[in-house]
């Protein structure tokens, strides 16, 4: 499949969803209108509370219960589909498999022969570099390891849209960086369609095209910040700064600046 | 870019990340710290042997000194009690008992194994299905074994069949208690992940189900063989004319304390391997992709 097929588009129209509670139902998102094209790389981002977990886990199937539509792709969501992968926070392998199982339990719905998910597999460790620790427990990694076995689980599954929830806020800051770096350089290689929900300002400025900003209490779309910089994408250029002011802002965070911040995008011959 | 990473996308810069190992134990034999850990190592070997033989000759010699205070017949000497021992071990006598009693004991251990592990998912998965059998367990829970084995040698008559079904409903109750705690507590996030790689239902339960329970399985195990080997004595004693609950009703009709005794540790003997010997070794094998608390 080449790149520019690789990729699902998602379309969530007028999207509300509630929790049950106590007193009643609680509402957790409110008219929730997103488009995102195939092959993008978009990130959510807002407060805890306003709903942006919730929304991967509906695009995901795990939640069948909320009104308005979700459609990947031609399809409306029938649960979980493996076309749809999801990472989530805590890298969730099975502890009692080994790497090499786990990853290889990421291919099993794909209904592949058993030599050809060996050789898949094989694959995918040696590309998230964990052919070394093929054969150990999970309890016997690291977190970044970790991590990367569950990447490695996920894409066994062929997905075309990959939802990822956090995936790594648990990570010390090196292997953070170095995971943002390899995640982009997976979907500039495959075109998967991306969604991420982070806290991580920054991330969201390094990785995405769009960041959409929420708000909680009920959880609904503030605005939305477009991020057109070039990659390799400079962390510490004016550029980018000024992106992640705008970023700040839109997120009410004081960031201690004595000036007012750009609200536009800095020009590109202000980077050197 | 303020880092530096291999081309080739995913590939890691931390392919110096090691997997965790325990550091090697270089140095001398001569450095103190080294001496503390071989004596620490051979405790290890030794104290899980020396420490149970340890108590079994405190408890035989408390025995004995009891015996000579009391000198009464229904305190025999050791060496009566080893006379006994060796009577009924002469010729298999003992093994053929032994055989005939733990086959009604595997016959009821698995029927109740299969319907509880079968009720514990189900309940712990469906509310309705544990509204519905709750006052079962309850019911199961409190009725003695006395009382079922009484009632299946009145219903079943002196065969394999009533030996096994009093088992099953003695030891049934508490193994699904246990089994149910264990479903409660998988993961619920293990299965969100098993749904979204649309694992179906055999994999589910090759890959998660059954791993996960496998603590509860192998307590419920223990717990049920327990309880298993109580009942199976009762209905051997009342109604059926072989096994050891029959041997220890003909010696207790002899008032041959001795071979009361004897029977009971013979039978503990061979429980005693089954526990170590067996459980104990599945447990290790199963669980070893645990870690263990290095403090």
């Amino acid at each position: 499949m080449d790149r520019a097929s690789r990729g699902l588009p998602l379309l969530i129209s007028r999207l509300d969803k509630d929790y049950a509670g106590k007193a009643g139902p609680r509402p957790v998102l409110r008219g929730i209108d997103l488009e995102v094209e195939a092959g993008a790389f978009i990130t959510l981002i807002g407060p805890s509370g306003c709903g942006k977990s919730t929304i991967l886990r509906l695009v995901a199937g795990l939640d069948r219960d909320y009104s308005g539509s979700i459609r990947v792709g031609e399809a409306p969501i029938r649960g979980p589909d493996l076309s749809r992968g999801m990472l989530f926070q805590e890298h969730r392998l099975f502890p009692w498999l080994t790497v090499r199982q786990n990853v290889a339990l990421g291919a099993f719905h794909c209904g592949l022969a058993p030599a050809a998910v060996d050789a898949l597999v094989r694959e995918l460790l040696e590309r998230v570099g964990l052919a070394h620790a093929a054969d150990l427990f999970p309890s016997q990694l690291s977190g970044g390891m970790a991590q990367r076995a569950s990447i490695a689980r996920t894409l066994a599954g062929q997905p075309r849209l990959l939802l990822l929830d956090e995936p790594f806020s648990a990570l010390d800051a090196f292997n953070r960086l170095a995971l943002q770096l390899e995640l982009e350089r997976l979907w500039q290689r495959t075109g998967i369609t991306m969604i991420l929900v982070s806290h991580d300002i920054e991330e969201a400025a390094y990785l995405s095209d769009r960041i959409v900003v929420l708000e909680a209490d009920p959880g609904r779309i503030r605005t939305v910040v477009e991020n057109p910089l070039p990659r390799p994408r400079d962390r510490v250029s004016p550029a980018f700064n000024a992106i992640k002011a705008r970023l700040f802002e839109a997120l009410h965070v004081d960031t201690g600046a004595p000036f007012a911040v750009p609200t536009d995008p800095a020009p590109e011959e202000a980077i050197p | 870019m303020s880092m530096e990473v291999s081309s080739g996308g995913l590939a890691p810069p931390g392919a110096a990340e090691a997997p965790r190992a325990v550091p090697s134990r270089a140095g001398t034999l001569s450095h103190p710290a080294n001496w503390r850990r071989a004596a620490s190592h051979v405790a290890s070997v030794v104290a899980p042997v020396a420490l149970p033989l340890l108590l079994l000759g405190l408890v035989a010699s408390a025995w004995e000194a009891m015996a000579v205070a009391l000198h009464s017949p229904l305190v025999p000497h050791l060496p009566e009690i080893g006379k006994e021992l060796a009577r009924i071990f002469r010729g298999g006598h003992f093994f053929g008992e032994m055989a005939v009693t733990l086959l009604r004991v595997g016959a009821g251990f698995t029927i109740a194994f299969a319907v509880a592990v079968a009720a514990g998912i189900a309940m712990g998965r469906q509310k309705t299905v544990a509204h519905f059998l709750e006052p079962a367990i309850i019911v199961g829970l409190t009725v003695p074994g006395l009382v079922w084995a009484l009632l299946c040698v009145i219903w079943f008559g002196i065969g394999l069949t009533g030996a096994a079904v009093a088992v099953a409903l003695s030891i049934a109750p508490a193994l699904l208690l246990n089994i149910l705690q264990g479903v409660r507590a998988v993961d619920a996030e293990l299965l969100e992940v098993a749904a979204m790689l649309r694992l179906p239902l055999r994999k589910r339960l090759a890959c998660l189900w059954l791993p996960s329970l496998m603590p509860a399985l192998l307590g419920g195990a223990r717990l049920g063989l327990s309880l298993a080997w109580k009942v199976v004595v009762l209905v051997e004693l009342f109604g059926l004319s072989s096994g050891i609950g029959y041997q220890l009703n003909s010696e207790f009709g002899a008032q041959n304390v001795a071979g009361v005794i004897a029977w009971t540790l013979g039978f503990a003997a061979v429980m005693g391997v089954l526990e170590y010997g067996v459980l104990a070794q599945l447990e290790h094998h199963l669980m070893r992709w645990r870690r263990t608390a290095q403090v």
